[in-house]
């Protein structure tokens, strides 16, 4: 059988188009993770809700598959709809909600251990981080979501939002801005606390 | 303090894995999908050449067509040899055209 896995999207989605069902499943494993974390800063905290709306997804995809034209990059298509899925089901207030300060401290406790260990990876960090974002203003989010998600550049990201390069570069911005000036003020606060 | 880069990195080190329930449901959702879009195996039958089928029914039609008119003359047939030793005879007396001979001996 032919390996799949060194096929690329384009070829993946012609194959899928046809029928081949190995083909659908290559591009589920190769994107669910991208998909996943990009929908994290949407679901917050709730597991259950990330699965749910990770499956919602790509069942729009498979139904939508046919209908699919290549002349647009698969990965934009398919964080276009990982995008409306997010934005229709998840519950927002309109304004930034403060964060808790204690919370903070932690995470930027958090966040010095990453730090000062060269990243092994922590997911534990991340998944706090990623509870942050969720409490963002929705454009802020919306660009977060498809720069670490989709790994897009700020060209794809400002595409696909149909906004300037610029503003998703300065949503970016603002997002890592609230989480590092947060992280920085309780690091201090915490230098102090424990000398 | 974590500066802009290491706050995005850390953001991508989130891991989701899915779980394999959700997969497999995907998976029946495709072939679904995909049974939905064939046409049903009844109508195959028929989507072979109708051309095919139409002039193997006309050939079938003129070599039975050919055969029933062979028998019904073969009856016809049958029927006029036996319907012939019963004609009735030539009338001795009735007029018919005289013979050269005759005629011109009359005249002589």
């Amino acid at each position: 059988m032919t390996d799949l896995s060194t096929r690329d999207d384009a070829d993946l989605v012609i194959l899928a188009q046809a029928g081949s069902a190995a083909a659908f499943e290559q591009i589920y494993d190769r994107h669910v993770g991208g998909v996943g974390r990009a929908l994290a800063s949407f679901a917050g905290p709730d597991r259950h809700l990330l699965d749910d709306l990770v499956q919602e997804v790509f069942l729009r995809v498979v139904q939508a598959l046919p209908r699919y034209s290549p002349s647009r990059p698969f990965t934009h298509w398919l964080f276009t709809i990982a995008l409306n899925v997010g934005r229709n089901h998840v519950r927002r207030p309109a304004r930034v909600v403060p964060v808790d300060p204690a919370e903070l401290a932690e995470l930027a406790d958090l966040a010095d251990l990453a730090g000062a260990h060269e990243p092994d990876s922590d997911p534990a960090l991340a998944s706090a981080l990623m509870r942050r974002v969720a409490e963002l203003p929705a454009p802020v989010q919306e660009v977060v979501s498809l720069r670490v998600g989709a790994d897009l550049s700020y060209r794809e990201i400002a595409a696909i939002l149909h906004i300037p390069e610029p503003t998703a570069r300065r949503r970016m911005h603002d997002a890592v801005t609230v989480l590092r000036d947060h992280a920085g003020t309780t690091t201090d606060r915490g230098r102090n606390r424990h000398g | 303090m974590a500066d802009t880069h290491d706050i995005e990195r850390l953001l991508r080190e989130f891991r989701y894995e899915a779980d394999p329930s959700r997969k497999e449901a995907l998976l029946g959702a495709f072939a679904a999908v995909r049974h939905e879009s064939q046409p049903p195996r009844r109508s195959r039958v028929w989507a072979r050449p109708i051309p095919l089928y139409a002039a193997a029914a006309v050939l079938v039609a003129m070599v039975g067509l050919s055969f029933f008119a062979g028998q019904r003359v073969a009856a016809l047939d049958r029927q006029r040899a036996v319907a012939e030793p019963h004609a009735p005879a030539a009338d001795a007396d009735a007029p018919h055209s005289i013979p050269w001979s005759t005629a011109a001996s009359d005249l002589l």
